[in-house]
């Protein structure tokens, strides 16, 4: 019995179900995730850190347990996604915590949220004064959202009547030297405008960026492997590498 | 055609995964190492109840090849510690049949065998 080969082969099998699953199960962001979603990721992983290395029992029950775990999770985001009342039955709602400019207290107790918590909530969002808050809801993921009063919201071009252009998503033409065709064929362009944008920012070949992306308005930015930095900054505090 | 591998290699990596965890009860059989093994142990069995020890010694030790050889390919739908406990059972097998004990002998053979059968249940 290799059991250095049955660790290589569990550890693969494990690998590859979590990713395959996790992917399966969607696109959340750890900081979209609930507490209970948190507890779930842990119970997962433990299960498949087991499935790896308990060689005292079969890598086939890990495996179910997990399947078991990631299906019932599958199953609660379906239900979750299909029906509002389970959905809010299941992740909870959002609790108002400030409203009005003031602290709702009886709400707070309920969702065991202490005062502590909202303010280092408030500082993290940039509010170090609670009179600037209008409103203020903690979300089902911990978060606190908050909803300055209007005299404290930052000037905006609409507020003071200017005319804006659009702004959309900037498109990669070129990554890691190599020429995106399929985002060039996208926009109506081609290698020939690409190659003439180049020689005009004095650049030969597409193999000399690192990164070329083109702009809604129309303008290409490009970063060079070759950096035109005299002095790097060094921030390490403490000499060795970093 | 790519979304298609989109969705095959995934499931062929998960269906590989499974047939290798539980491909146990297959793989036993398999080269009839299944009927071979338990007709070694009933000839030994024979062997311990007619007094033959010779004839035994060499039974246990075909019994014993029958597993080495199975042993490699059961070994990722297995426990580690019952493949130990039958390797344990192999090494008091054998010193029942040194010391000529039959009683000994036939509660390590059918205990073996037990666990052969349960192996990959």
């Amino acid at each position: 019995m290799n059991e250095t080969l049955i660790v290589i082969v569990r550890s693969l099998i494990g690998f590859f179900s979590l990713f395959i699953f996790t992917r399966i199960l969607g696109k959340q962001q750890m900081s979209q995730l609930t507490f209970f979603d948190y507890v779930l990721g842990i119970t997962i992983g433990s299960i498949a850190a087991t499935l790896t290395t308990d060689l005292t029992s079969r890598a086939w029950l890990h495996w179910m347990g997990l399947a078991v775990w990631f299906s019932v999770v599958l199953l609660l985001q379906l239900i979750t996604l299909k029906s509002r009342q389970l959905a809010k039955a299941i992740d909870g709602e959002p609790v108002v915590v400030i409203m009005n400019g003031q602290i709702m207290e009886n709400a707070m107790r309920k969702a065991r949220f202490r005062a502590a918590d909202l303010l280092e909530q408030l500082r993290r969002q940039g509010v170090f004064d609670l009179s600037e808050v209008e409103f203020a809801v903690l979300e089902n993921n911990g978060q606190v959202s908050v909803l300055k009063k209007s005299e404290y919201q930052p000037v905006t071009p609409h507020d003071l009547k200017l005319p804006t252009v659009y702004k959309g998503m900037s498109t990669e033409l070129i990554f890691d030297g190599i020429v995106i065709e399929q985002n060039l064929k996208q926009l109506n362009l081609d290698l020939a405008w690409l190659d003439e944008e180049l020689k005009k920012q004095g650049i030969n070949h597409p193999s000399e960026v690192f990164l070329a992306l083109l702009n809604t308005q129309g303008n290409l930015f490009v970063d060079r492997y070759k950096d035109d930095v005299a002095k790097t900054v060094d921030i390490s505090d403490y000499p060795g590498p970093n | 055609m790519r979304r298609f591998l989109f969705y095959l290699i995934p499931g062929l990596i998960l269906l590989s995964s499974v047939v290798i965890m539980i491909g146990g009860p297959y793989l036993k059989k398999a080269d009839g190492a299944d009927d071979l093994f338990n007709g070694y142990a009933e000839a030994l069995a024979g062997a311990i109840n007619d007094d033959r020890w010779e004839a035994a010694a060499a039974y246990l030790e075909k019994l014993n090849t029958v597993w080495k050889k199975v042993l490699p390919r059961l070994q990722f739908s297995i426990d580690r510690d019952e493949a130990i406990q039958i390797g344990i059972r192999f090494a008091r097998l054998k010193g029942a049949l040194a010391g000529r004990d039959p009683a000994a002998a036939l509660v390590e053979l059918y205990e073996l065998k037990e666990r052969w059968h349960n192996l990959t249940e």
